[in-house]
């Protein structure tokens, strides 16, 4: 798979580097903002996508893009930009063919997640049930915005699909406080997880008032593993960190 | 004085001299002779007709000047054109006509006139519907144009019975019926009700004008000495002076209050752009985030997204007024990472989120954030915390920002705070909502903000 990288400033195209160096096995091309000579590769070669800054002195991205678009009706494009654009700045076919944005200075993570996404069309998260908790959107970690909003994705987890009413995650989650101090906690929580699929584009949660509902497809699961097959992980610790957890697992 | 407003008031004052120059021609020709008179006061008519012409060459004056036909205009020209119909089929001039030695078909003439008068009373109706917003749906419209039609019809009919009179009848009362909505919405509008009083007793003027004209017709009830159109007439040129007047004062009225909230608006949002990005936090940011690359890269990088996160979002706001609430949370959280991000105190922020689905103005909510660090203290407190919460009642979305920090005194804080002043002006200007701020000491404080919700079909003006 070969990905291209635009942008007139060598320090972008080094971030990116630095970035990207042996964490995915995609061939990468650098280029600084010379258009013919892009066209002239992109003619030549089989791009799978391009990293485009927008505004660069010797040509403009999404012009780029329409160039690019037309050799490789394939192509996928990220903008990487210090602009406010959005998605509603472009148009077609430009705006069919982005499948993202980068604001610089970006995030290593969001990238590693656009390129994961470009070389697999179905993001597929894992979750590690056993030892520490911890969820991987395509290799990558998911950082969730809280404790508790992580906790409550793994109690959903270990719902195995199964609904799970406010009550339930409230009596789980925060067994000791009053419900008027709890409720609001557990609002924050679905908020912070719905903030964070969001953020890595895996929406797996069908929330609902006081009722959560995951969705199982594209998820892999150690514990959903250990209900079918019987078979123990090698440290069967499960989900240490969370008192409730006893309930759902014993040896 | 205002300068739109003297130009406005030039414009009408101009206008009602070419009117009354009309009746002033009118009466000078009257005198001289040059028009001639009837036993029932025909030269009235001939006055109007000449008022008339006066009144297109003001329309076509508008239309050059302004570029397009406003809906002032639109309602002028309907009634100036049913009067003058009106006129010209009146039982005045067919007698002014057979005085020449032209004779006409009384019946017919007749007949036509009452459909002129219908034109002009639907067309008064929708005035009013237009002027007090009332609501007059397409359906409503399309009963009245029928019921003026069968009316035409029964009084066609009637005529050659001489019985058109249940018709006339019948018509006015169908008209007040109509009218009963304009009542209600005026009764309780307060405001420009002078013009409606005075329109509306025009209007029955003009009713009673027809009916006795139409009686004289039959020859049921004797002519007076002097006509009916005369007092007609006269009514006449102040209804347009006063729709005239109306419309210019409500047009001030809105490009005033435009202009003057354009003003307004441009100095709140300059002051809001001025006020978030406060240098000491920019400086305060970068030395944190220089301090976190020292110790890990991976934090430094994030703390870096983080601050430009919250620039873009600054920056952003320079063109913007109301984002929605979701992307203010956005917003708040990246500014409460900064936040907690420089200091070892660290607070919680809690998003107790009900319905996000509403809009507010950009940056608005980060001033009280802010208050609740600086006065009220959050993060000194071990388990302080910050909740933003949004409950969505039958009325609208109740939106809270508190917290269980020392608290504050709120004729202190806010006052001084040039933060909380520019939110409050921004929520008032762009939402018509005033934040309240309570605070407790030893309690917390909680600013409350309810939005009441949108109601469907706001009948607001729309005066460019």
């Amino acid at each position: 798979m070969k990905i291209i990288i635009v942008d007139d400033e060598m320090s972008a195209l080094h971030t990116f580097l630095s970035d990207v160096i042996g964490r995915t096995d995609a061939d990468y091309k650098f280029f600084k903002d010379d258009a013919p000579e892009i066209c002239d590769y992109a003619v030549k070669n089989n791009i799978a996508a391009a990293f485009l800054d927008i505004n660069m002195p010797k040509t403009n991205g999404i012009e780029l893009a329409g160039k690019l678009i037309e050799l490789q009706p394939e192509i996928k494009i990220v903008f990487i930009t210090g602009l406010d654009v959005s998605e509603k700045d472009l148009r077609e076919p430009v705006s069919g063919h982005t499948v993202g944005f980068l604001y610089k200075p970006y995030d290593s993570e969001a990238l590693l997640r656009l390129l994961s996404s470009i070389e697999r069309e179905t993001p597929k998260l894992t979750a590690k049930m056993f030892g520490t908790f911890d969820c991987f959107i395509n290799n990558n970690l998911v950082r969730f915005s809280s404790k508790k909003s992580k906790e409550l994705f793994a109690l959903l987890l270990t719902y195995n699909g199964k609904s799970l009413s406010m009550t339930d995650a409230i009596s789980q989650l925060w067994p000791d406080m009053e419900t008027d101090k709890s409720k609001p906690l557990y609002r924050d929580a679905v908020w912070r997880l719905r903030k964070t699929l969001k953020e890595i584009n895996f929406n797996c949660v069908e929330f609902e008032r006081a009722k959560l509902t995951l969705n199982k497809l594209n998820i892999s699961c150690d514990y959903w593993e250990y209900l079918e097959t019987g078979q123990l992980p090698a440290k069967p610790v499960f989900l240490k960190s969370y008192n409730w957890s006893q309930e759902y697992f014993t040896e | 004085m205002n300068r739109i407003l003297k130009k406005r008031l030039a414009a009408a004052i101009a206008n009602l001299i070419l009117l009354f120059a009309g009746t002033v021609t009118a009466a000078i020709l009257g005198a001289c002779g040059v028009v001639p008179d009837s036993p029932y006061g025909d030269s009235i008519d001939v006055l109007c007709i000449i008022t008339l012409c006066f009144m297109a060459v003001i329309l076509i004056v508008e239309m050059v000047a302004m570029l397009k036909i406003s809906d002032s205009t639109r309602h002028t020209v309907y009634i100036a054109g049913a009067t003058l119909g009106m006129c010209l089929f009146s039982t005045d001039f067919t007698n002014m006509l057979a005085g020449y030695g032209v004779s006409v078909n009384m019946q017919v003439f007749d007949c036509i006139d009452f459909v002129c008068f219908e034109a002009v009373t639907l067309a008064l109706v929708y005035f009013w519907n237009y002027t007090y917003n009332v609501n007059f749906s397409v359906r409503t419209g399309r009963a009245a144009l029928v019921a003026a039609a069968v009316a035409a019809g029964a009084y066609t009919g009637l005529t050659f019975a001489n019985l058109q009179i249940i018709a006339l009848v019948l018509w006015i009362a169908g008209l007040g019926a109509a009218l009963a909505r304009v009542y209600q919405r005026v009764y309780t509008d307060g405001s420009d009700n002078l013009p409606f009083y005075l329109t509306e007793a025009y209007l029955f003027a003009a009713c009673g004008d027809c009916l006795a004209d139409t009686l004289c017709g039959e020859k049921l009830i004797p002519f007076p000495p002097l006509g009916f159109n005369s007092f007609y007439a006269v009514a006449f040129i102040l209804i347009f002076a006063l729709i005239y007047v109306t419309y210019a004062m409500r047009t001030d009225r809105a490009a005033l209050k435009a202009s003057e909230y354009k003003l307004q608006y441009e100095r709140v949002r300059t002051e809001a752009l001025r006020g978030q990005i406060k240098p000491h936090f920019i400086f305060n940011s970068l030395a944190a985030i220089q301090s976190l690359y020292h110790k890990s890269t991976e934090d430094g990088d994030r703390a870096t997204s983080l601050f430009s996160r919250h620039l873009r979002a600054n920056i952003e706001a320079g063109n913007t007024d109301l984002i929605p609430f979701e992307k203010e949370l956005d917003n708040i959280q990246v500014y409460a990472e900064l936040e907690n991000m420089r200091y070892e105190k660290k607070f919680n922020l809690i998003f107790d989120i009900d319905d996000a689905d509403f809009e507010v103005p950009v940056l608005s909510l980060q001033p009280y954030i802010e208050n609740a660090m600086r006065y009220s203290k959050v993060n000194e407190k071990a388990d302080g915390y910050i909740k933003i919460s949004s409950v969505r009642t039958a009325g609208g979305i109740m939106l809270q920002v508190s917290d269980n920090g020392v608290g504050f005194d709120v004729n202190v804080v806010p006052s001084s705070s040039y933060g909380i002043k520019n939110s409050k002006a921004r929520f008032e200007i762009l939402m018509g909502v005033e934040p309240e701020i309570t605070s407790e000491a030893g309690k917390g404080t909680v600013v409350s903000i309810f939005i009441p919700a949108a109601e469907g079909g706001t009948n607001e003006d729309n005066y460019s």
